[in-house]
């Protein structure tokens, strides 16, 4: 039997084999751990579905699997196997190919059906397949990682080579993609936050009896959401196929969270339409989430605008790669104590750096000044936001 | 990498020789004599008599000789021993030649992961079973005194004046066309319908009609009911569809067929089928992730050239390589007198894997070599797909078609139409013009045959 890649719900399209737990030719048992996958929201563990011998792996670790994909085939064990076997064959035609042809497929992994052959009577012949595996590769080709290159490290060299998988593989494709395809511009300002981490302190208490931990990202996410308002050309996508920008009425801010596998940007929906206290709650518990690995689909799913939180960790700032498609992200660096004119005076404030990229295919640099301007305006009155 | 090869039959020996071809550290272990059952007791020494036997067969029936030979037996086996020892003693210097090193004993598993050989242990990496198989018995005919099995029968120190051949198949067919050619007088009984249930059934009916006229008396749907020695000779009961019959022979051989032998190695505990065959994914490795298997103990069809197609497959597998087992065509031989060849796909078979199935069939006697040489009896079958022309099948009965089993595996395996075979041009005279013939009959414009 063919064990397909389920739906798992939820919109889910697709998945990534991490890990196989069985080789070609073992024999599993009904229930026994099969393949993990690791969706977008998590890395589920498949059971085999029946006991029996596991004929062929359809897709290798790393490659990705889509709902409906046959994954692996399995032989059930004796009895009614070998009679559904039976009375399957009618239907079955066997791909034509050449014996050497056969052979180089399985070298390469290639899957026969998948390839047109040009032999008499459409028999496929070693050069079909040798090209097909170059056009496999060339569509490959910008995806970050393939499997890992051990053939091609010298025997003896001191390096380690880490496959690239899972999150790691999923931020490495996304960031090529963006840096490839979006032409970045970047803009850079400073903030002064020192009302900000004041009222922040004043209110920090007040939260925690309500059982939120209050840090500077809900503030800044209702001043990004709010300024978004005004200046909907960040809130985009540049369509590279209809060559259009879509602008979305839906103002959803992702958020970038570190977790142990890697970066994962978690979206707080409507983010303009909520409260301070509701935007604090709803990130705790997305950053939580993240970092167990048990993030829903509809977590990381539709933002449209994002930010990096950068300051968190520490350092003085950073320019963002844009999240694929997004037209726009904002990173924020830490507020450092600093010598600062305020009318004409010298005090210590709290300074951080504010970078925006974007896409400027979609809007030029005197847009995205008057964005941060109207970013900064909240974020050095920051009562504003409360309201 | 240290391999283990249990077994120097085909499987094993030539499994031995590309293991050393890949840089494996090869042990190979062989309770009997190098060459298997094969090189010594099966393929070898009964293609030596037939070979001899036909010989004779065509000098006794020959106008043009004058004087009437007679055949010799003894000698006949003493020139097949020679012939067995000489391929024997080859496959042996190619093993020396190669650097894998043979012992000579049993095996059986050992601790962990070794084998044990006369108290000598020896570890692997790999182990690769290649046991072979062993004959199936009939409890109403216990091997022994004049009741022999496929092995001492061709190892007699007289020729019998008269033989019962039980078992119908390929090896039982094989001594029925030998004995019959030296002269003796000789039964096959088969409890199918027909002989050589496995193959096409023109065929069998071809080979069933060619042995009768020869004298052979042919017993299909029958079973021998009891064996009585009577000190001179044997007899036998046999159940027939036309009742009850008795045989009165010199010797009985039991060639009912053969099942897989794994020997000690059955307490590896290793998933095997309802047959006893050990069960291995395309790459022959078994369910012990660190154990292979090739050859006849993978259960049938038991061939050598399969034993060493699955034995290449398994060792570069071993080795790391990508390599499976998946012919499409595995050629099936039969060489009775008429020889028989099936490659690839019957009618049924191919009608059952989904193709629009036509097949054409031609008379040897329409290619002028077989005429040439006396060997006109016979046909030659192709079956085909109709929409693509693809060749799925070829089956052929006649003397000397073993031939060309070759070259009906490599227009199967190569997915080749009627379209080329027609266009490729064959040597006359030889029986290879046979295939021309088939490809112009799917064509519908033979040569070579007159339309009637």
């Amino acid at each position: 039997m063919e064990f397909k890649f389920p739906d798992l719900g939820e919109g889910l399209v697709e998945g990534e084999v991490v890990k196989w737990h069985v080789k070609e030719g073992d024999y599993v048992k009904e229930g026994d751990p099969l393949v993990d996958v690791m969706t977008e929201k998590a890395t589920v563990t498949l059971p085999a579905p029946t006991s029996g011998r596991v004929v062929k792996i359809l897709i290798a670790e790393g490659q990705v699997v889509k709902v409906g994909q046959t994954l692996c085939i399995i032989e059930p064990a004796e009895g009614t196997a070998a009679e559904k076997r039976q009375a399957a064959e009618p239907a079955f035609r066997e791909v034509a190919a050449m014996p050497a042809a056969r052979r180089l497929a399985r070298e390469l992994g290639i899957d026969l059906s998948k390839v047109r052959g040009t032999g008499p009577g459409g028999v496929i012949t070693v050069e079909d397949v040798r090209k097909f595996a170059e056009g496999l590769k060339e569509k490959e080709a910008p995806k970050a990682a393939e499997a890992p290159k051990t053939a091609e490290t010298p025997r003896g060299a001191e390096v380690e080579v880490i496959p690239v998988r899972g999150v790691r593989r999923a931020v490495a494709e996304k960031m090529v993609k963006a840096k490839r395809l979006i032409p970045h511009a970047y803009h850079l300002d400073e903030v002064d936050l020192t009302e900000l981490l004041q009222l922040r302190e004043r209110l920090k208490a007040e939260a925690e009896r309500l059982g939120v931990r209050l840090t500077v990202l809900p503030f800044l996410v209702r001043a990004a959401a709010r300024s978004l308002r005004e200046y909907p050309m960040l809130n985009s996508e540049y369509d590279e196929e209809r060559n259009v920008i879509v602008v979305k009425k839906e103002i959803n801010i992702g958020v970038a969270v570190d977790t142990e596998q890697g970066l994962v940007v978690v979206v707080v929906k409507n983010a303009d339409k909520k409260s301070l206290l509701e935007l604090a709650r709803e990130i705790g518990t997305l950053a939580e989430k993240a970092r167990a690995g048990k993030l829903d689909v509809q977590d990381v799913r539709g933002s449209t605008f994002t930010i990096s939180n950068i300051g968190a960790v520490g350092g003085l700032g950073g320019l963002s790669i844009l999240n694929y498609p997004e037209a726009a992200i904002l990173a924020v660096g830490q507020a450092r104590k600093r010598p600062w004119v305020v009318e004409d005076r010298v005090e210590i404030r709290d300074i951080a750096l504010v970078a925006v990229s974007f896409d400027h295919r979609v809007v030029d640099g005197a847009y995205v000044a008057r964005f941060v301007n109207r970013l900064k305006e909240l974020l050095e009155r920051p009562e504003t936001l409360l309201l | 990498m240290k391999l283990v090869v249990v077994g120097g039959g085909p499987a094993g020996y030539v499994a031995a020789i590309r293991a050393r071809q890949l840089g494996l550290d090869v042990t190979l272990i062989e309770a009997e004599h190098i060459g298997g059952e094969c090189t010594n007791y099966a393929c070898i020494p009964s293609k030596a008599l037939l070979h001899v036997a036909e010989v004779y067969r065509t000098a006794v029936s020959a106008p043009w000789l004058s004087g009437r030979p007679s055949f010799k037996w003894g000698e006949a086996v003493q020139w097949k021993d020679k012939v067995v020892e000489r391929l024997r003693r080859g496959i042996e210097l190619l093993l020396k030649s190669a650097g894998v090193e043979v012992i000579r004993g049993v095996a059986k598993p050992g601790p962990a992961k070794s084998v044990e050989v006369d108290g000598q242990r020896v570890e692997y990496d790999y182990l690769l079973l290649a046991t072979g198989s062993e004959p199936v018995d009939l409890k109403e005919l216990p091997r022994g005194g004049r009741i022999l099995g496929t092995r001492e029968v061709y190892s007699l120190e007289s020729a019998p004046a008269s033989i019962a051949v039980i078992g119908g198949g390929a090896a039982g067919v094989e001594i029925a066309s030998l004995f019959a050619m030296v002269g003796a007088e000789v039964y096959i009984v088969e409890i199918m319908e027909r002989l050589l249930p496995e193959l096409d059934a023109d065929l069998s009916r071809h080979v069933e009609r060619a042995l009768a006229a020869r004298g052979v008396k042919v017993h299909t749907s029958s079973r021998v009911l009891s064996v009585h020695n009577t000190g001179g000779a044997l007899e036998l009961r046999l159940s027939t569809p036309s009742g009850e019959k008795k045989a009165e022979t010199e010797v009985a051989v039991v060639a009912v067929g053969r099942r897989p032998r794994l020997g000690p190695f059955a307490t590896l505990g290793l998933e095997v089928d309802s047959r006893g065959a050990v069960k291995t994914d395309v790459s022959m490795r078994t369910s012990l992730p660190w154990v292979y298997a090739a050859g006849d103990v993978t259960g049938p069809p038991y061939y050598a050239h399969k034993a060493y197609a699955q034995a290449k497959v398994a060792v570069e597998s071993i080795a790391g390589l990508k390599s499976a087992y998946e012919p499409r065509a595995v050629p099936a031989v039969v060489f009775s007198e008429p020889e028989v060849i099936s490659v690839g796909y019957t009618e049924e078979e191919a009608a059952r894997r989904g193709y629009k199935v036509k097949s054409v069939r031609i008379p040897l006697a329409a290619v002028g070599r077989a005429v040439a040489t006396g060997a006109s009896e016979g046909f030659a079958k192709m079956v085909y797909d109709v929409e693509s022309r693809v060749i799925l099948g070829i089956h052929m009965v006649g003397s000397g078609v073993s031939e060309l089993a070759g070259e009906a595996a490599t227009l199967v395996e190569f997915y080749a139409t009627v379209d080329d075979l027609a266009l490729v041009v064959h040597p006359h005279p030889t029986l290879s013009e046979l295939f021309v013939e088939l490809a112009e009959a799917a064509l519908g414009r033979p040569t070579h045959v007159a339309r009637l």
